[in-house]
């Protein structure tokens, strides 16, 4: 059974996750929270932080800003999947950096959103087709040249991809499953996974301790860890 | 009358007592930078009159008991008194050298110069006795700061020039050599003070025009801040509630799912804030496709992370080829929503080299190329509306394994374009 911890301020979108996930029957959302602090108290009447497999986090609260000190801090002791109706790119680029293991959106369908929180349950990395979007035009050879203006160099350059990832990346951000991709590119399923980790882990995120340190270094160092 | 200006402390701000009224008073629009420049500009021009009458004054005290015919000298100099605080109290008032005045001013000297050597005699000793001298070569300064055309500025000083050099040698006898020198000091101060004049009125109107620009920047910033929190209200308020009711069972009636699943997708494009679907650009006819299908039951996801920032769309893309695009994408929804047994698909528009590609995929059950019937019509009827436009379109599909349709177009700038670009992979594969 899968631990799951929910934290978003809405409380009909809430509602609706763990509905959609108590219907698997694989997944048990410990604790629903609808703000940090919530899911903070949650945590301190748990048993042990390891009470969750994976925490689905909104990117968005009340504030304007994307909640990335809570990425950071939250991936130093759990799996975080973020969750947004809406992300902008480079929220979503400074949430995976921050070491969350994944990014759906709120309309992805129910079985996606079920299968994002498996694989990152599993320790993998839920590249939906939103994020694979979001990455290639972020890491893609099309994102340094071309008529796009405005786009900051958000250091994602150094991670330069392989011809094999790069096509990856454009099929699942076009909709194919792995199985899919995996029949495209004609190898297997697994050779698939691997390029997905090798894409995660030129996101250097890798080593999440210290992908958590970096990250709240880029910070400011805010709050505790 | 202005009382004596005092000396500018080194700030651009004219002293108060001469500029009353130009001052920000509490309240009022900021003075502008050109206005600023003019005034300062009037406090110049008013300091060197002062300057000059000052020189005036010294030779009549001096000199005035050598006089041959004091009584008509005296009126010449108050004449130049009257006449120097006329020039001030009009320039204070307009807050500006108006160039009549100076033009006035410059005819006023010359025939003061004239005057003044016919009543004075040379031959004691020191030229002081001709005070016009000193009095016009140190007010001439002005005669830069009255006329924007240095042609104008040559023109009045060497009206000056004439009328100094002509006095001077016809009237008092004096040596050539003295002459000329003496003639050539107007030119240089006229000049000078051309130059700055010019230097400080364009310093005045740059920092005008960098002011405009700072505040239309703050404003545009102030809107977008604006944006973004009606866009955070809406998305927080209003959108998950509606995508939420859009998919789950609280709302039993089909056909008003389905509405409140277009709405959610309008709102979720306004909210996103890139594309409200009422432009006639690529992403803007995509996202109506989104919001269109919803209606339908047909749930669209829109992947344009890569087109997010693109500027200048009808310049990029020709408005009959993403009209090209967006209904050949159109016919592939329809026939996801017609023939794959699904109700989702994934639309996905990105550039690759000189190209843009929409997507469009389902997971449904797919077609065996030539058996279906209908997907022979398709890829018959997008290829065509694709190549006439310059474009290409393939159609990707095996039993079990859904629809994948690809459709490509010319993009960027005529002179960027390298020509038509090689098949991508996807294409190489069908």
């Amino acid at each position: 059974m899968i631990r799951v911890g929910v934290v978003d301020d809405h409380p009909i979108a809430r509602r609706g996750v763990e509905h959609l996930l108590h219907e698997t029957g694989r997944v048990k959302v410990v604790a629903a929270a609808g703000s940090l602090g919530e899911l903070a108290a949650a945590m301190e009447a748990a048993e042990s932080p390891a009470d969750f497999d994976v925490i689905v986090l909104d990117l968005y609260h009340d504030g304007g800003a994307p909640c990335l000190d809570a990425v950071a801090r939250l991936a130093g002791s759990s799996r975080v999947l973020v969750m947004s109706a809406s992300g902008q790119p480079k929220d979503v680029m400074g949430a995976i950096r921050a070491g969350a293991s994944g990014y759906i959106t709120k309309h992805a369908d129910d079985a996606m959103f079920v299968a994002a929180v498996e694989t990152v349950a599993a320790g993998g990395f839920a590249l939906s087709a939103p994020l694979a979007d979001i990455l290639q035009a972020e890491l893609g050879p099309s994102a340094a040249a071309g008529p796009v203006k405005g786009r900051q160099p958000s250091g994602a350059r150094q991670a330069e991809l392989s011809a094999r990832e790069e096509e990856t990346l454009n099929l699942i951000a076009s909709g194919f499953t792995h199985a899919q991709v995996a029949t495209r590119m004609g190898v297997s399923k697994a050779t698939v996974e691997t390029y997905v980790e090798r894409i995660r882990a030129k996101l250097q995120i890798g080593n999440k301790a210290q992908l958590t340190r970096a990250a709240l270094e880029r910070l400011g160092g805010t709050g505790p860890v | 009358m202005t009382s004596p200006p005092r000396a500018p402390d080194g700030s651009p701000a004219p002293a108060p007592d001469l500029a009353q009224g130009l001052a920000p008073r509490p309240g009022f629009v900021p003075v502008s930078g050109a206005a600023r420049a003019e005034s300062a500009l009037v406090l110049a021009l008013s300091l060197y009159r002062l300057y000059g009458l000052s020189q005036v004054a010294v030779a009549v005290w001096l000199d005035g008991s050598h006089y041959p015919r004091p009584v008509p000298v005296l009126a010449l100099a108050a004449a130049v008194f009257a006449e120097s605080l006329a020039v001030i109290a009009v320039c204070v008032r307009r807050r500006a050298i108006p160039s009549w005045l100076i033009s006035a001013d410059v005819v006023f000297c010359t025939a003061g110069l004239f005057l003044c050597a016919a009543l004075t005699v040379r031959g004691d000793g020191h030229t002081w006795i001709y005070f016009m001298y000193p009095f016009t070569v140190v007010t001439s300064v002005a005669v830069g700061f009255g006329y924007r055309r240095l042609a104008a500025v040559i023109a009045a000083t060497l009206l000056l020039c004439a009328g100094y050099v002509a006095a001077a040698i016809v009237l008092h006898h004096d040596p050539f050599w003295n002459v000329v020198p003496n003639a050539v000091s107007y030119l240089a101060n006229t000049t000078v003070g051309w130059a700055a004049a010019r230097y400080l009125r364009r310093s005045g109107t740059d920092l005008d025009r960098s002011r405009v620009v700072a505040v239309e920047r703050a404003d545009a910033l102030a809107r977008e801040r604006e944006r973004a929190r009606h866009a955070r209200i809406l998305h927080d308020r209003v959108l998950q509630t509606l995508e939420t009711l859009a998919r789950g069972e609280w709302v039993s009636d089909e056909a008003f799912r389905a509405h409140i699943a277009g709405e959610a997708a309008w709102l979720r494009a306004l909210v996103e804030g890139v594309h409200d679907g009422d432009g006639g650009d690529l992403p803007a006819g995509l996202q109506r496709l989104v919001r269109d299908k919803a209606r339908t039951g047909l749930r669209v996801d829109l992947n344009s992370a890569s087109v997010r920032d693109v500027d200048g769309w009808p310049d990029l893309l020709p408005p009959d080829r993403a009209a090209a695009l967006v209904e050949a994408a159109n016919e592939a929804l329809t026939n996801v929503a017609k023939h794959s047994g699904v109700s989702a698909a994934t639309m996905r528009v990105h550039l690759r080299g000189a190209e843009v590609v929409v997507t469009v995929h389902d997971r449904g059950r797919g077609f065996s190329p030539g058996e279906a019937v209908w997907g022979m019509g398709l890829r018959e009827s997008i290829g065509r509306r694709m190549r006439e436009v310059g474009g290409h379109a393939l159609v990707d599909s095996a039993p079990g394994a859904g629809t994948f349709v690809e459709l490509r177009a010319p993009f960027g700038r005529a002179g960027d374009r390298p020509g038509r670009a090689a098949p991508g992979s996807a294409a190489s594969e069908v």
